[in-house]
This record gives structure tokens, C-alpha cells and sequence, in this order.
């Protein structure tokens, strides 16, 4: 039956749905509702999304929407952590300086505006070339490029300023 | 940081989800049955929305002219649908911007729908446009009358069997652009037949009801339907009502001429007051022997009132209008008094002078006129009369005899 190969797909292509929706929003619950929910639409289509020469691309376009209409949500949830953290004692904080780093790259992320950590979050963890990803979000190359330029420029400087702001608490 | 070491970092970013385990499958699929479920409960509410909408507004807007819906709404409703707002007492002349032509020529014949710009000629107008025929086989269209919003027309059909003549009543609606809806037969019963002709009906400005002059032998019947429940009322005296005007949407003015007698006389009734008897619940306006510049007698024709002024036909120096060496005039009197204000336009006695006379539209302030007598038509704003193109070519010039209403 051609449905059969829908677990196998699944099975393989899940973690990476979950991982992009999870960098980019950070928050592992929703991106593991955002990345079911896709699935699920790619499962009642699959006769057809099956024929397609990348199904994952097309999960992957439903999850980014997805997480477009989350964002919001999920900022809110993110900026309340974040104050909660910034207001825990000194002692609870984790010295791990891997965990410090994923920390600092994680909060330089979440400044980004969200269309600039998208395509960053694309180009450099879902590994796709410019014109893939202007494909997916159905923009001019030059727009992803801009996007691309400015969410690094930003990055880089957002990640300055917190490992200054590390050197300054020393 | 370089690029290899933000790839690096963002992997070890989304690294908790690829040690996670994969949910089973099933969670998948019943996720897809649900989805499956929402999405057909979205389709039955969107399919229903959709048959609502198009079970009470498709019908109206996909009718295509010539059509005729029948009204299928229960007790209490004609099918009549009130006018949008109208225009302020100051809209000019291009309030009216559509004329519908009607010509009782013969069964079937259709009423024409025309743009008509003031500053050029009517006549070349009045030979384009969409047309509406008449719905029902051996049906002529005798009467028409218009709302002021310049969109609501109503006309009134006619057909005769086995010696009798019976009425009906249609909606025709004008869109955005000009074209016409389909009409819409209206579920509302006068008593009597309207007598016909230029004037035998007449609605409201705001459109909300329809005034009818009828005659049974020697009595006249002024109707009025309110069109929103088509409910009647009433009001009866010897004599003949030969056109009728709305003042105001409660005060009717009446071209009337008493039983016996040949001359004409302008009342008003107010159509609050009850009791049957038409004279009781009326006032004469223009008595028979009242002047108006050279003019001394009013004559057979369209009345034309507005909120201000009413606008009739007159003769000199004796009757008939149309008699040898006459002349006739479209006067002006205070529709509050019935004073006299002057002449809107004269013109020598020629053949068709009559009954297919005077102001065809008027806007509410009674300052902006579109009038035609025999071979002229012209407008007037102000005391200034303009002849719109050439004698013999102008709106009756074309047609020999018509209706017209804005």
C-alpha cells in the first residue's frame, strides 16, 4: 500500500521538524505540537505529498507557518521565563560554560527580529541554500539574503554585548 | 562567532529533540482523524453560511433582466425592498442620473434604462441602455414612477382577458453601474386597477409607499399601499384623478376634476386622515380659477410635486389644451399655499401637447427640473430653462408618448 511508507518517513524526518521549530521558537512543547500537527496534515494527504520529490520540504513548510501564528504565544512565555531566570539567585545558575554558551546563543536568537532568526535558523541549522529557502517562504532571493546579512550582523552584536556583560559581572 | 560555529551551536540547539523519541505513528493518525473531523464540521458550516447567504441574496444579484421572481415570502411582506438613502435637497441635476423610458405602445414592448447626462442631449441617450421586457406573455407596461434615491423604480403591468383588465405591480431596481435587476412582482392587491397614463401613480420620495388613482365609473379612487406590508387605504369622491405627486411623504397632491364638471383643480390629500371620503380628507391647493402668469386654466398632464413647489400643466386661453390656438405652459405654485411662482417653461400648441406634459423629474428642492411638452424638452435650474438639443428630437419627439420617471 503506498501509505505504508508514511512511518518510515516520519520516523526519519521528525527530529529535524522538531529541532528547526524548537531553534527558532524555543520551546520544546510547541514544537513538538507544531511538528505533530504538520505530520498529521501530511498523513491525510500523503497519497499525493508522497509523489513529491522532497515530502519533508513540505512538513517543513507547514511547521514554519505554524510556528509563524505561535510566535507570539510563545514570546510571551519566553519573556516570562526569562524574567524569572534573570531573577534567580546567584547559586542556581549553571557555570557549565557549554550550557553558558547555548544560553548566550539562545537569548542572542530570541532577539533577533523573527523573519531575520527564521532564515538563519534555515540557511545555517536546516542547511537549505538561499534559493531553497526563498522558495519555501515564497520571497525574492535578495530578500533572504538582506534577511541573512542583517540576522547576522545583529547576532554577532547581541552576542558581544552578553559576552561583554559575562566579563563585566566578573 | 563564524559559520561553522553557529551551525555548530544551533545544532547543539535543536540536539534535545533529536534525543527524544518519536512519538508512535498513532499519535499521528488519530491527529489527522481529528483534523479530518474538524475540517469536515468547518465544510458543513461553510456550506451551510453559503446556502443561507444564497438562498436570500444570490437570487437578487444573478437575476438577469427580463426575469421575474416570484415572491415567496409569507403574509406581510411584498417583496418591496425600501430605497437607500436619498439624496440631500441639494444633489443637482445629476441626481438623476437614469431614466427608465416606457412606452405603452403594445404588449411585450420593454421599458429602457438610459444614462442621462444634462449637459448633452437626452435624445441620443434615450436610444441606448438596457432594456426589461414585460415578464408575463400579452403584459404592457402602463405606469412607472421612481423613489428619489434615483435607483427604486416601480412599474405597473397590465394585462386584459375576457373584457377585464388586471394589475400588477413590479420592483425594478437599478444597480450600482446602471444595469437593472430583474424585476420583482410584488405581492400587494389594490383594489382597483391604476387608470394609466403619466402621473396614475406615484411613489414616495423615500419610497416606502404607493399612491394609485383609479376610477369605477363616475368615482374616482385615490389607493395608497404601503409597500413594506401591503396594507391599503382608501379614499373615494365623484369625479376623476388624473395625476398624482407626493408633497412630502404623508401629503398627496391630486390633479382633480369634480364629477360634472370640465375644468381641473390641484388638491392635497393628507393621507393621515381616515375616513373614505377623498374630499373630506383633502384640501384644494389650486382652485380651478386660479392664474398663473398668462396661463388661467390647468390643464390635462403630469403633475410634478416636490417638497416645495408643485408643478402642472396650463392652458390659454380656453380649453382644450390642444385645441386650435392654444398655449400651454408648465407652472409653478407653492405647494404650501398654492400661490402662484411663475412659468417654468411655454410652448405654442402643437401636436401631443396634453396629456404626456410637464415636469418629468424634479429634484427635491423643486429648483432643478427636467420638463418636455410635444417636440422640446429641456431643463431648468433656477428660473433659467436650457432646450435639450434640437426641437422634434426631444423626449417625447422620439417616442410619441412615454412615461418617464428618475
Amino acid at each position: 500500500m503506498p501509505e505504508d511508507d508514511f512511518p518510515a518517513f516520519y520516523a526519519a524526518s521528525y527530529a529535524r521538524i522538531v529541532g528547526l521549530v524548537l531553534v527558532l521558537l524555543a520551546d520544546r512543547g510547541e514544537a513538538e505540537d507544531i511538528a505533530q500537527e504538520a505530520f498529521a496534515r501530511a498523513l491525510r494527504r500523503w497519497p499525493r505529498i508522497r509523489t513529491y520529490d522532497a515530502p519533508e520540504a513540505w512538513v517543513r513548510r507547514v511547521a514554519l507557518r505554524l510556528a509563524v501564528d505561535a510566535r507570539r504565544r510563545v514570546a510571551r512565555a519566553i519573556r516570562a521565563s526569562q524574567a524569572v531566570r534573570a531573577a534567580a539567585p546567584e547559586h542556581l545558575a549553571h557555570h557549565d560554560p557549554d550550557l553558558a554558551a547555548r544560553d548566550a546563543l539562545r537569548t542572542a536568537l530570541l532577539a533577533l527580529p523573527y523573519r531575520q532568526r527564521e532564515a538563519i535558523v534555515l540557511h545555517y541549522l536546516a542547511d537549505l541554500p538561499v534559493t531553497q529557502i526563498a522558495a519555501d517562504l515564497r520571497l525574492p532571493p535578495s530578500t533572504v539574503k538582506t534577511r541573512l546579512a542583517a540576522g547576522r550582523r545583529r547576532l554577532e552584536r547581541e552576542l558581544t554585548d552578553d559576552t561583554q556583560e559575562v566579563l563585566d559581572e566578573r | 562567532m563564524n559559520d561553522d560555529e553557529l551551525r555548530a551551536g544551533l545544532r547543539s540547539l535543536a540536539e534535545p529533540a533529536g534525543r527524544s523519541q518519536v512519538p508512535e505513528v498513532g499519535v499521528i493518525q488519530r491527529r489527522a482523524r481529528r483534523q479530518a473531523r474538524r475540517s469536515a464540521a468547518a465544510s458543513v458550516a461553510v456550506v451551510a453560511v453559503l446556502a443561507i447567504v444564497a438562498a436570500v441574496a444570490v437570487p437578487r444579484l444573478l437575476r438577469s433582466p427580463g426575469q421575474v421572481t416570484p415572491v415567496t415570502r409569507g403574509p406581510g411582506h411584498t417583496g418591496w425592498i425600501l430605497p437607500g438613502p436619498l439624496p440631500g435637497p441639494d444633489a443637482g441635476p445629476a441626481s438623476a442620473l437614469y431614466l427608465v423610458a416606457l412606452v405603452p405602445a403594445k404588449p411585450g414592448t420593454p421599458v429602457t434604462i438610459s444614462r442621462t447626462d444634462l449637459r448633452n442631449k437626452l435624445a441620443p441617450a434615450l436610444q441606448q441602455g438596457p432594456t426589461v421586457a414585460p415578464p408575463v406573455r400579452g403584459m404592457t407596461f402602463t405606469g412607472i414612477t421612481a423613489a428619489a434615491d434615483d435607483r427604486t423604480f416601480l412599474l405597473t403591468g397590465t394585462t386584459s382577458a375576457a373584457g377585464r383588465t388586471a394589475a400588477s405591480y413590479f420592483e425594478l431596481r437599478l444597480r450600482p453601474d446602471g444595469t437593472p435587476y430583474p424585476l420583482t412582482r410584488l405581492a400587494i392587491s389594490p383594489t382597483l386597477p391604476p387608470s394609466g397614463g403619466t402621473g396614475g401613480i406615484a411613489l414616495t420620495p423615500d419610497g416606502s409607499r404607493l399612491a394609485i388613482a383609479a376610477r369605477a365609473g363616475a368615482k374616482a379612487t385615490v389607493e395608497v399601499v404601503n409597500l413594506a406590508t401591503g396594507s391599503v387605504r382608501s379614499w373615494s369622491a365623484p369625479g376623476d384623478a388624473r395625476s398624482l405627486s407626493w408633497i412630502t411623504d404623508g401629503r398627496l397632491a391630486v390633479l382633480w376634476q369634480p364629477a360634472g364638471h370640465t375644468r381641473l383643480a390641484i388638491r392635497v390629500l393628507d393621507t393621515s386622515r381616515t375616513g373614505p371620503d377623498l374630499l373630506g380628507a383633502s384640501r384644494l391647493l389650486v382652485a380651478a380659477s386660479a392664474r398663473n402668469g398668462r396661463f388661467h386654466r390647468l390643464a390635462a398632464g403630469q403633475l410634478t410635486a416636490t417638497a416645495g413647489r408643485v408643478f402642472a400643466l396650463m392652458s390659454r386661453p380656453a380649453a382644450p389644451a390642444s385645441g386650435p390656438g392654444q398655449q400651454t405652459g408648465i407652472a409653478a405654485f407653492s405647494a404650501a399655499t398654492g400661490a402662484p411662482l411663475g412659468i417654468v417653461n411655454q410652448y405654442p400648441q402643437q401636436a401631443g401637447v396634453g396629456f404626456y406634459c410637464g415636469v418629468l423629474w424634479a429634484d427635491r428642492s423643486g429648483l432643478r427640473l427636467i420638463s418636455s411638452c410635444g417636440g422640446s424638452a429641456g431643463r431648468t435650474v433656477g428660473s433659467r430653462f436650457t432646450e435639450l438639443g434640437p426641437r422634434g428630437h426631444s423626449l417625447w419627439g422620439i417616442y410619441g408618448g412615454i412615461s418617464i420617471a428618475w
